[in-house]
């Protein structure tokens, strides 16, 4: 049976590829500054963004990317003023986003908690052309500001001191990468969902790590690894019968171990055929001991 | 005009100050090194001097210019101590030094051939060439310093600021850069780094400004250590005595206590 | 003093213990109703001799209903609380536990279809025609966001989209309302006697609207609607299943569209509680328009009731399949 003849398949396909791509091109920042789960708090406060929206009867998709933006600013900012530690401060993100939603839903006359379960897992299916439209220009506007801007964010993500010290513009960068995961987590809620979002982004730059030695290297193929996962997870799901958002971040991960299993083995293998670098010289040379 | 003048500053965290009325000129083609104890202060003035850290009182200049107002900062290179926190990824020695350039580009221009020949150039000063495709944590402490500095010297700075950049590195590398600092004096550069023992730098330093307790204690020509500072594994931990021109731990510039 | 006062609190006391007469400040019988057309039988049979509340908020999906304490109180003090089992667990749950023997389960009543069985022909005693259904369907087992699918045993609740069979509830209720409440028993019969002749006259308006239409499917978001289609001789086509929130997946899309080509479907209908989502991407699919269905689950505008409604239905339908008359 081939499914994709059908116009909500091919546009559940591109929804996927899109995201695919976008998804770690933003990730790869997130994760070379130890940000990684920041993708999930976001997407919690995006489901809070929901509730408003379903409360308010607009769009809860627009909604959802003004209280996640609103809610990714406010971390940027917590966190440049160093007072709130880490973990801590995604915890409360975390938390109080689900939360949030929960009870502005409970709230509104004609939703039920129910209503969030696609947000949660992901609409791929029910995705019609305007939806794409929008995935299709926030995706290509996320990818341009991630490459076109490559340079400066690979300098504050690696040594933010350096950065400002350089006169580079930190915090509007900062708050640029605030705002990109903001949409990035509302156009990734069709695909995976909120609960999933972070996959997305972040596993596809874990797998590329295993092979890369490089930032550019690690973040083409962490770029092409979300692509194929995405595009594969729609095709296999179309075949198994499986949940399209779910069954692409299986493929994702079945990908990051098997580079990471062929990462080792490879090394295994060049270790016994290669001689040993040459080493550091070191700063006090051993002499045989004279023998009196 | 000098290169970096600072004027009364004082400096404090969190409602303690870290530096009161510091006040110390720079001049072009100076190597200045800024000295004392851990907790005085020195890293604090470098670290406002670049605005990492903000002026409580007083002011800043930097090439003749107001600091909130200077924009010129290609013009600054800045060596911390080591490399940024930020590395859940893997980088490239060349992508770090790379980083260097943007400060002369701007954020809006590809790299073009100009930059890549830079990197390369302030890799060969290094004596690292060789390794600029690998990734930056398969290096040994020495020659991630190194890097660093390749990364400030890639932006064709007219100042070099360096925070302690001996510290905790082989000797083979300590070597190196100085010969990379000596080389960027000769050709004009500015000079201004914190230490705690100079090692093989010592040549190289015109000045000698020692941080105490938050004032500028000395100023002057590099001291001669002596005594138990002049042993190999003296750690220079201990406090200095708060002294003008009379100098360190009581000796005279031409005395010499004989060595115990 | 006191001689009179013991007589007066052993009379209260008895009148307290006679059981299922709750009384409110009022002196009004209290029912309390699971959902909508559930509280539309009580209201008309009670008239103006009961109180009812309902559990399910208007607007609010019942499906999966939570109960707040208040409400699990409400249910503890009722003189009869009248539900549908299986339809809505917590609201089983709640009964179970606080009004075990004050419940009219209206499920009970009436012969049941098994889920999958909503072909044509007669009346459908529960249990299999030999059809299992219409292919690849509905209720089906693996398919995702399952939970409400059973009554007990893979039975279908929806029974009050079913003029005939409402009818036997009312009757029911109305008997049951006379056990509990004896001092009111005529009123309740012959209130449910009129709103069974309104039922009959629906039930005449269906079969002759629904008589010759073009199209037999009827093409839904989820399979509500099988008592209906029963009933008139339609075949039912759902996207989801029982579940109205539940999104399909490729294939089970892919199917019904499939199906809907096949057969000429014009129309995909839709439930006004839930997002329009899957009906349109599959009328979009298909090129068909989209309709509402109502399955009176709950009521969106309070002005209406379960008449208007099923009219409205009954013209969204003839519109839909291609009727006459």
């Amino acid at each position: 049976m081939d499914l994709f003849q059908y116009d909500f398949m091919m546009r559940a396909l591109l929804g996927a590829l899109i995201i695919g791509l976008a998804a770690p091109a933003l990730g790869i920042y997130l994760v070379q500054r130890r940000l990684s789960l920041i993708g999930d708090g976001i997407g919690h406060v995006a489901l809070t963004g929901v509730g408003v929206g379903l409360l308010l009867h607009q769009s809860p998709v627009l909604a959802a990317v003004v209280v996640a933006a609103i809610g990714a600013v406010g971390v940027e900012l917590i966190r440049e003023r160093g007072r709130t530690s880490g973990d801590l401060a995604l915890a409360l993100l975390f938390y109080g986003g689900i939360a949030g939603g929960v009870v502005l839903v409970s709230l509104s006359a004609d939703a039920s908690s129910n209503s969030l379960v696609q947000y949660l897992f992901g609409s791929l299916i029910t995705t019609s052309p305007q939806d794409i439209a929008v995935i299709a220009v926030l995706g290509v506007a996320v990818l341009i500001a991630m490459l076109a801007f490559r340079p400066a964010l690979f300098a504050i993500s690696n040594d933010e001191e350096y950065a400002k010290v350089s006169g580079l513009p930190v915090r509007a960068l900062n708050l640029l990468m605030a705002v990109t995961t903001a949409v990035t987590v509302t156009i990734a809620m069709r695909t995976v969902g909120l609960l999933l979002i972070s996959a997305l982004m972040v596993i596809p730059v874990a797998a590329a790590q295993q092979v890369t030695r490089g930032f550019r290297t690690t973040m083409a193929a962490a770029m092409g690894i979300g692509l194929c996962a995405a595009g594969a997870g729609v095709v296999v799901s179309a075949e198994a019968d499986t949940p399209p958002g779910a069954t692409t971040v299986i493929l994702a991960l079945a990908v990051f171990v098997a580079l990471t299993v062929g990462a080792v083995g490879w090394r295994m293998v060049r270790r016994r055929s290669q001689p040993p670098r040459d080493v550091e010289p070191p700063d006090v040379v051993l002499q045989e001991a004279e023998v009196r | 005009m000098s290169v970096v003048t600072v004027r009364h500053a004082a400096v404090g965290y969190e409602g303690r100050e870290i530096l009161h009325d510091v006040s110390l000129t720079v001049e072009p083609g100076d190597v200045v090194a800024i000295l004392g104890a851990n907790g005085s202060g020195k890293s604090t003035l470098i670290r406002t001097i670049l605005r990492l850290v903000p002026l409580g009182r007083g002011e800043i200049d930097l090439f003749g210019t107001a600091q909130r107002k200077f924009r010129d900062w290609a013009r600054v290179g800045y060596v911390p101590q080591r490399l940024g926190a930020g590395s859940g990824v893997p980088a490239t020695v060349g992508e770090v030094v790379a980083s260097g350039r943007l400060a002369r580009r701007g954020i809006f221009r590809p790299a073009g051939a100009a930059d890549k020949a830079a990197v390369r150039d302030a890799l060969t000063g290094v004596s690292l060439l060789d390794r600029v495709d690998d990734p930056v944590s398969t290096l040994s402490g020495g020659q991630q310093q190194r890097t660093l500095i390749a990364r400030a010297l890639a932006g064709k700075p007219d100042l070099l600021v360096l925070d302690e950049p001996t510290a905790g590195v082989d000797a083979g590398s300590q070597e190196a850069f100085a010969a990379a600092l000596g080389r960027f004096q000769l050709a004009g550069g500015t000079i201004l780094l914190v230490a705690h023992e100079l090692g093989p730098l010592r040549p190289l330093i015109d000045r000698a400004v020692v941080v105490h307790q938050g004032r500028i204690a000395f100023a002057g020509l590099p001291p001669e250590p002596a005594g138990h500072h002049a042993e190999p594994d003296h750690d220079h931990v201990h406090p200095h005595a708060v002294q003008q021109q009379a100098g360190i731990c009581e000796w005279a510039p031409t005395d010499r206590i004989a060595a115990n | 003093m006191r001689r009179r006062l013991l007589p007066v609190l052993l009379v209260l006391a008895t009148l307290a213990g006679c059981g299922g007469r709750a009384a409110t400040a009022s002196g009004k019988f209290e029912i309390v109703t699971a959902f909508y057309p559930l509280q539309f039988l009580s209201e008309r049979i009670g008239g103006d001799v009961v109180s009812v509340t309902t559990l399910t908020k208007p607007g609010a999906e019942p499906h999966d209903v939570e109960l707040t304490p208040r409400q699990v109180g409400d249910v503890a003090k009722a003189g009869l609380a009248v539900y549908i089992k299986g339809f809505q667990p917590a609201v089983d749950q709640a009964i179970a536990l606080e009004a075990k023997d004050r419940a009219f389960n209206a499920a009970s009543v009436v012969p049941l279809l098994e889920l999958g069985d909503d072909d044509g022909g007669g009346d459908g005693e529960g249990g299999g025609d030999g059809e299992g259904g219409d292919d690849g369907d509905s209720g089906g087992d693996g398919e995702p966001g399952h939970e409400h699918e059973e009554a007990a045993g893979g039975e279908d609740p929806h029974v009050w989209l079913d003029p005939v069979r409402f009818a036997t509830i009312a009757d029911r209720l109305a008997e049951r309302l006379g056990q509990a409440d004896p001092a009111h028993a005529a009123g309740y019969t012959e209130r449910a006697r009129g709103l069974r002749a309104e039922l009959a006259a629906l039930n005449t308006e269906f079969t002759d609207g629904l008589k010759t239409c073009q199209r037999r499917e009827l093409v839904t978001s989820h399979t509500a609607f099988a008592y209906l289609a029963n009933r008139y001789d339609l075949h039912q086509v759902g996207i989801t299943g029982i579940s109205p929130e539940a999104e399909p997946t490729p294939q089970r899309l892919a199917a019904v569209a499939r199906e809907a080509r096949a057969t000429g479907t014009t129309t995909i209908y839709f439930e006004t509680l839930v997002s329009p989502a899957v009906a349109e991407t599959l009328a979009r699919e298909v090129g068909a328009r989209t309709a509402v269905l109502d399955p009176l689950e709950g009521l969106v505008d309070q002005k209406a009731d379960y008449f208007t409604v099923m009219r409205q239905n009954l013209t969204a339908l003839t519109a839909g399949l291609g009727c006459e008359g």
